[in-house]
């Protein structure tokens, strides 16, 4: 369906839906991203034409919303509820994304203290000499932040997880 | 506020959000300023700094995405985090000027007087009028006026009223340092007599 970097790409498609159900305010964004996709993979197998996959899961998705499409309502075995996941201790999360951030290149990690440091006027402005010293415009330098930030989210993740070996691929 | 922002927000027509979703099934590099755009608002949100409409279009959308309500721990602890990083600095920062302002308090003052000696009766607004020039760093001026009768002296911009005004000691002045232009100073013995005038300009 997806040709080379396949794995890479459908995880692009998803989030890429993700953001489209948000910006609808379709309940359940995450299993509507499911459903789109799954009724993609089948027609593509069927062999239908597509100009782009992007484009072909797009006009799904439009259609998912126009049906009022609602996940199926799960099942309560026994009438135990599911659990909820639990939610991570406040400190803990600290002392994980302390670990992350000394795993972090210096120069990555300045950039996170500098990008997020501040509120208002001076944090446009710190953005500004980061993005100006960077040499890069302010929209390149966000999408660079956003690449650091989903790296150390990720190590966090890992970290509160358990999974030492995921928290330390940083870089 | 950006059309991304306005987007997620819900605050486009129906025109411009299917131009922003065509965009976003389209580009890789407009899904990550998307994305960063929901960091932003997510940030802000954590950090209770959205405006009640804002926070309102922002709730409707996070209902909708139950993954950005997972990600919200982590947004609170970098805030955490990097607050902490700020009110530390910025406690150096105040212990630094403390240390700083106590050094220079404690310190004598540090005075560089230029010594000036003046001649009497020069014509005022005579092409032949003494220059003052005041090198980089002079803080005051010592002026000589020449004469052992004088007590006093004042001091008057030619195009103004008077300037400054006080006692020699041992004939010289301990005058202000003045800015540039042409002045007059005036000294008098202790009757109150005037005994001379000295004309003189002042260039930087």
């Amino acid at each position: 369906m997806l040709g080379e970097n396949a794995g890479e790409r459908y995880e692009q498609l998803r989030r890429r839906l993700l953001v489209y159900f948000g910006a609808q305010r379709h309940p359940g964004a995450e299993e509507a991203a499911d459903e789109t996709l799954d009724r993609a993979a089948r027609r593509l197998a069927e062999g239908v034409a597509v100009t782009t996959v992007e484009s072909f899961v797009l006009g799904i998705a439009r259609n998912v919303v126009r049906e009022g499409w609602k996940k199926p309502k799960v099942v309560e075995l026994d009438g135990r509820r599911l659990a909820a996941p639990e939610r991570a201790e406040p400190q803990a999360a600290l002392d994980c994304l302390e670990r992350c951030l000394d795993r972090l290149a210096p120069a990555s990690r300045s950039w996170v203290e500098r990008f997020y440091t501040g509120e208002g006027g001076e944090k446009i402005r710190a953005r500004a000499a980061l993005a100006a010293e960077l040499g890069i415009d302010a929209n390149a330098l966000r999408v660079r932040m956003h690449r650091v930030r989903g790296k150390l989210e990720a190590c966090v993740r890992a970290c509160l997880a358990g999974n030492e070996t995921d928290a330390g691929a940083m870089e | 506020m950006s059309e991304i922002r306005r987007y997620l927000l819900g605050q486009l027509d129906e025109r411009e959000r299917e131009a922003v979703e065509a965009r976003l099934f389209a580009e890789a590099e407009f899904l990550e300023l998307v994305e960063a755009e929901e960091e932003e608002l997510l940030d802000q949100y954590v950090a209770g700094r959205l405006t009640a409409e804002e926070r309102k279009a922002w709730e409707s959308y996070r209902a909708a995405r139950r993954d950005l309500v997972r990600r919200e721990p982590f947004a609170r602890a970098l805030r955490k985090r990097l607050r902490r990083g700020v009110e530390w600095w910025r406690w150096a920062a105040a212990v630094a000027a403390l240390l700083v302002a106590g050094w220079f308090w404690f310190q004598p003052a540090r005075e560089n007087v230029m010594a000036v000696a003046l001649t009497a009766g020069t014509l005022r607004g005579s092409e032949a009028a003494q220059v003052v020039r005041i090198a980089p760093g002079v803080t005051g001026l010592a002026v000589d006026f020449g004469n052992r009768e004088a007590v006093r002296w004042q001091l008057r911009a030619v195009d103004g009223g008077q300037v400054a005004a006080g006692e020699l000691r041992g004939g010289v002045a301990r005058v202000p340092l003045l800015p540039p232009g042409d002045y007059v100073a005036t000294v008098s013995d202790a009757r109150g007599e005037e005994l001379a005038d000295y004309v003189f300009r002042v260039e930087q």
